[in-house]
């Protein structure tokens, strides 16, 4: 297969990867002209792995991820790359085999748990529904997979709550459900989308250590979503952080964490303020906003923000650098340590 | 130093079902306690944050201060004045001098009035036609750091942050005494959260305000509240002082808050979690110490007998009968305590 032709400088090398998404931009198509979304990014979930992907609002992580599932809105206009799943272009797939896909191969958890269930359909129902691909099961062996799935995300008296709807959990068991939902197919790649975004830390915590220990168990593949870095730190083995559409630095956790080397992260660091030793009534910020996409800047896309800024970057778009193995930084300055 | 706020023993209670329907039932007691037995004091400059999950009661507490849920016992004093038992007139002078930032902004500005209407609006409620509201308008906008043309602009032409910041104007339009926030920060990315939060320290040292915050974010509260409370079912399980509440925290459900809180270091993942389930329903309480269902130390005592509030220092207060006495000593400690270095 195509899979291991032209290796792209700005991916995280891996020899067995479920997604490997590959200079991929996306254009909206707007009355002003077309914004665009995701410009040349390159990321890959190695198997048995977590993923995180860091960014504001207008990143473009949305976008990332409805280009993964393809569930792209009708103004998105795929520019340029690939989306492989397992070796297959899922950009270039038929309905078919989308459907193939979809909730099966790739499963996802949304934001909110509310949206994503059906409020006048009871779990049971719902979670047997969802199985309708396996033929050979009757209903009663789908309520016990259901069951037993509910069980094992930690729903107490699983059979009994089968029978109950959506809106007689509370929204941290109904985050369970979904994530149960998702499993039942037993997907190779689990996206999440900020799962625990709505929920209270405490019962955050709880379904970090949750996807945690599913993962182990299923070995699947998780993409976490998320604009906390706590999180990105708990959970994820590798890390993307995507700016304006751009992915501006890549790596492991703890090379990324511990040795940010694109002034974007460094800043998102020091804005945290759980990361803040001493307390302060000044807290840091990034000043200025998001540049406008529709054209974006000439440059760095992260030039007008940058602390450390100089003339070059505000003409020349720095490319993909690699400052340690498996450690990307799209930016001059590191393009000058190495 | 006389206090802006004062609650006693407040309790807000909400009616379940109807009076016959709970005669059918055999219920007795057909109400839910949002708030128990809450009081604290407020000196005028301070902020004081109020933590809890969601369910602990936090956002009644403040919305019962601000008058929009009625008191079934307690009291609440702020400036001298009381929210309960009086006509419009007097209520609108109870709430002059006290604003609410609400916790969606965009939700909680009108999609059909401009900029200049929202933020001017106070003035119009309160009679104060006279101003000129061009002129306010102007003054509120630059006060809270947007530029004077936005005046024209209606809420779903603002990013989050701006949104935020309309609410901060709107809520400054009186010059308020109090402001309650409830989750001001809450689905804000972590820059511009520093940007409202910094706003909002810059306004308080300007103009002498005093603000209760509504927050479940600790990262939060750690930095610009002077006070805090926990609440926990209605009821405050801890209060004191910000820094001896983190160096410290006495109560095992504070120090479950804290070691929920996610560290950005891959190198401290936490491997256990030291809270879980959930609050359970207000509808049935458990017996003795209500969050005896969930502490990792609870014993026999605790699910017996209910703990009295307890004094453990300057202005720190506690519900419990075992409390995490401090450093290392007999606390029951998880390996590590979050914020200390």
């Amino acid at each position: 297969m195509a899979a291991i032709a032209q290796t792209a400088p700005e991916r995280i090398a891996a020899t067995d990867a479920v997604l490997e998404v590959r200079d991929l931009s996306i254009d909206f198509l707007t009355p002003r002209g077309p914004v665009q979304a995701l410009r040349r990014v390159g990321l890959t979930v190695p198997r048995h792995s977590t993923v995180g992907v860091v960014g504001e609002s207008g990143s473009g992580k949305t976008t990332l991820i409805s280009a993964a599932i393809r569930l792209l809105p009708d103004n998105a206009e795929i520019r340029g790359g690939e989306v492989l799943f397992e070796g297959q272009d899922i950009l270039r797939m038929s309905p078919r085999q989308l459907r193939d896909l979809r909730g099966r191969r790739i499963s996802m958890v949304f934001q909110d748990p509310m949206t994503a269930l059906n409020p006048v359909l009871s779990i049971g129902t719902q979670m047997v529904d969802i199985q309708y691909r396996d033929k050979g099961l009757s209903t009663a062996a789908k309520r016990d997979r259901a069951a037993e799935m509910l069980r094992r995300v930690g729903i107490p008296d699983p059979r009994q709550r089968l029978d109950n709807y959506p809106h007689e959990f509370s929204g941290g068991m109904r985050q369970r459900i979904a994530i149960a939902m998702a499993l039942l197919g037993n997907p190779e790649l689990l996206i999440a989308d900020e799962p625990t975004t709505a929920l209270d830390v405490t019962m955050e915590a709880q379904i970090i250590h949750l996807l945690r220990e599913l993962q182990k168990d299923y070995k699947s593949s998780i993409l976490f979503i998320s604009h906390n870095l706590g999180l990105i730190a708990e959970l994820c083995d590798y890390v993307v952080i995507l700016y304006a559409g751009t992915v501006v630095e890549q790596g492991s956790v703890r090379d990324v964490f511990h040795r940010p080397s694109h002034p974007y992260t460094e800043a998102l660091l020091v804005c945290d303020p759980a990361l803040l030793q001493e307390t302060t009534r000044e807290l840091p910020t990034i000043p200025g906003e998001v540049p406008d996409l529709a054209p974006p800047p000439p440059g760095c896309i992260f030039a007008a923000r940058c602390p450390k800024v100089f003339d070059r970057c505000r003409v020349e778009d720095p490319a993909a650098t690699w400052v340690a193995e498996g450690h990307m930084a799209r930016c001059h300055l590191a393009a000058g340590r190495t | 130093m006389s206090a802006l706020l004062e609650v006693e023993n407040l309790r807000v209670r909400f009616r379940t079902m109807g009076p016959v329907r709970a005669k059918l039932a055999g219920v007795a007691d057909p109400f839910l306690d949002a708030v128990l037995d809450v009081s604290f004091r407020l000196e005028a400059g301070t902020t004081f944050g109020l933590v809890g999950e969601s369910g602990s009661g936090k956002s009644t507490l403040g919305r019962a201060i601000m008058g929009l849920v009625p008191i079934h016992s307690g009291r609440i004093r702020f400036m001298g004045m009381e929210p309960k038992g009086r006509s419009d007139r007097a209520f609108a002078g109870y709430r002059r001098n006290m604003a609410m930032m609400f916790q969606d902004p965009v939700a909680s500005l009108s999609p059909r009035l401009t900029v200049k209407s929202l933020i001017t609006e106070p003035f119009v409620i309160h009679g104060l036609r006279g101003r000129n509201l061009d002129a306010e308008a102007r003054r509120l906008l630059d006060l809270v750091g947007l530029p004077s043309h936005f005046a024209g602009r209606y809420p779903h032409q603002l990013s989050g942050g701006q949104a935020r910041r309309v609410g901060v104007a709107r809520a400054l339009a009186l010059e308020p005494k109090l402001i309650i926030a409830d989750e001001p920060t809450a689905g804000l990315d972590v820059s511009v959260q520093g940007e409202i939060l910094n706003l909002m320290v810059r306004l308080q040292r300007e103009l002498g305000l005093t603000y209760l915050i509504i927050t479940h974010n600790l990262a939060i509260v750690r930095h610009i509240c002077d006070a805090m409370a926990i609440m926990y079912m209605g009821r405050f399980v801890e209060r004191g002082p910000t820094s001896a509440v983190f160096a410290h925290p006495a109560h095992p459900y504070t120090h479950g808050l804290l070691a929920a809180q996610p560290h950005p270091d891959p190198d401290r993942r936490r491997e256990t979690v030291e809270l879980t389930g959930e609050v359970p329903s207000l509808a049935r309480r458990p017996s003795g110490c209500e969050f005896h269902t969930r502490c990792p130390w609870a014993q026999d005592r605790c699910r017996a007998e209910r703990p009295q509030p307890q004094s453990i220092g300057p202005g720190r207060e506690l519900r419990c009968h075992f409390p995490l006495v401090a450093p290392a000593a007999a606390a029951p400690a998880t390996d590590r305590m979050p914020f200390q270095a």
